[in-house]
């Protein structure tokens, strides 16, 4: 099979397990596709989504792959790009050939009756042949313990669930209480709950996104929570996708969104207290205490320890591995979260972003 | 046309080393597009943006800009002059660069302001526009930015 028949936008029956979509950075990496990015780094983390001629099952106000967003499936875009569509076999084989550059592998489940066999199947495809760490971004309403279990069998090390939105009622608004929804915020519970039993501590991530209409206070609570039973929140800027049903909803805020994702990082790493944090009556963040923190020092980590980076499932170094570049803004924006260390100019512009000293109290 | 691995040049125009860019001329005006490599290595196209009519640009300066889906960056005159006409249809539909970069995509015409100096800077020619090409076939390889 030659590159161009491999890469196609038709879906023509081409679909899971025998064939996947990929993000276009990844078809990048893997050289199946032409491309650069408009800042130098190195990038080897894989995303890879299952492919069905009716698509998810869900219809999610903010995703591009919901039931209800205008167009076939097959036009849709995902994270507002499009996701070539490759055959299995050989995709497998051109991470055999550059895995030397690859950090980490994700496959994302969609919600769809096949969801779950088709993952297995491509997992054992992948864990055969690739050496580096795989993930899954589980579907919970497909899933059951047993389910589960059969994925950490086959090696898959690490589980990310797309709770997104992160309180009852506006997981109600944007995932259950929609056209084609029927989500289930107890059974999300209820399957990372699982995740977390069968993978142990920090194996377990959650996705929160930023700007779907829930308060700093609802952000952090959650933050607290999940720390506390060990399992990662990632997050996520909302970057809303043309045509879905919030397509015309603002970006949260940067000097908010970078404040949140300061205070997440002193939560995680420096132990930050719950007390240290104060919100006026509608749970906007209104003043921070660090004490004992040298906050610039952090601010100016040109580590891997900067709270700026991407949130993402680690390489074999520890080091963040997927890191999605330009998955939450446009190549013409800021970054909001960084694929790499952030530079000196980059960490000016953060603090005119942030406006910590607006907030922060000796 | 000559084909050099799987890009169709043209050799009749002049192209610029550092943008890329090739340029049609006729008389003192000449129209500006991006060359097959350049338009391929950059992604597909989401938006593109043009200064505006009547801007004066010096050679190596923006007339405007362009997003890709991973990929963003300024388009620098390949030559000095007042951009004259500016191709509507390419800003409806930015990836008509990418599938018709000598035809449709082509991006601005430019009336010049500094022909007999400029123009000798370009590549021109059969031979040196094939042998830059290839040079530059394989540095962009080298960088790892074409589908093998």
């Amino acid at each position: 099979m030659t590159q161009v028949e491999a890469l196609s936008s038709k879906v023509e029956n081409k679909v899971s397990p025998d064939f996947v979509r990929i993000s276009a950075a990844s078809s990048m990496a893997l050289r199946m596709q032409s491309g650069r990015f408009s800042r130098d780094f190195k990038f080897g983390g894989i995303n890879i989504l299952l492919n069905y001629e009716n698509g998810c099952l869900s219809d999610c106000g903010y995703c591009g792959l919901a039931r209800t967003r205008p167009g076939d499936y097959e036009e849709k875009s995902f994270i507002r790009v499009e996701w070539p569509l490759v055959d299995t076999d050989y995709f497998v084989d051109r991470m055999v050939e550059h895995e030397d550059k690859l950090t980490r592998l994700c496959i994302s489940m969609v919600t769809h009756g096949r969801a779950h066999k088709d993952t297995y199947d491509i997992t054992k495809k992948i864990v055969e042949k690739v050496d580096t760490p795989l993930s899954l971004l589980i579907a919970p309403p497909v899933l059951n313990r047993e389910k589960l279990q059969s994925y950490f069998d086959l090696g898959v090390d690490m589980i990310g669930v797309g709770l997104d939105a992160v309180t009852e009622e506006l997981f109600y608004k944007h995932r259950t209480n929609v056209p084609n929804g029927s989500l289930k915020w107890s059974n999300y519970w209820d399957i990372i709950n699982l995740s977390r039993e069968i993978w142990g501590p920090w194996k377990v991530n959650i996705h929160t996104v930023v700007g779907l209409g829930e308060t700093d206070k609802d952000l952090i609570d959650i933050f607290y929570k999940l720390y506390g039973n060990q399992i990662f929140p990632y997050l996520f800027s909302f970057n809303p996708e043309p045509d879905s049903r919030m397509g015309d909803w603002d970006q949260p805020e940067i000097t908010r969104w970078r404040r949140i994702q300061l205070i997440k990082h002193l939560i995680e790493h420096h132990d930050l207290k719950r007390e240290n944090i104060g919100f006026d009556d509608i749970g906007r963040i209104v003043s921070l205490k660090a004490p004992n923190i040298e906050l610039d020092n952090i601010i100016e980590a040109f580590n891997e320890e900067s709270p700026f980076k991407t949130d993402g499932c680690p390489d074999v170094e520890g080091e963040v591995g997927c890191t999605r570049p330009y998955g939450s803004y446009r190549p013409t924006e800021n970054f909001r979260d960084f694929p790499f260390t952030p530079e000196q100019n980059d960490l000016v512009q953060i603090r005119e972003e942030m406006k910590l000293e607006e907030i922060l109290q000796k | 046309m000559e084909k050099i691995d799987k890009y169709e040049i043209n050799q009749n125009y002049y192209y610029d080393a550092d943008s890329h860019f090739w340029v049609d001329l006729n008389g003192s005006e000449a129209r500006i597009g991006m060359s097959p490599l350049v338009q391929e290595t950059s992604g597909s196209f989401v938006a593109v943006v043009f200064d505006g009519l009547d801007t004066e640009v010096k050679r190596g300066q923006s007339f405007g800009n362009i997003e890709a889906e991973k990929h963003v960056g300024p388009l620098n005159a390949p030559v000095s002059g007042v951009v004259t006409e500016i191709n509507e249809k390419v800003q409806e539909n930015p990836r008509l660069i990418n599938t018709d970069p000598y035809g449709e995509g082509w991006l601005v015409k430019l009336k010049l302001t500094n022909k007999d100096e400029e123009i000798p800077k370009l590549i021109f020619g059969d031979d040196d526009i094939v042998s830059w090409f290839k040079s530059e076939l394989k540095k962009f390889e080298d960088k790892g930015w074409i589908a093998q």
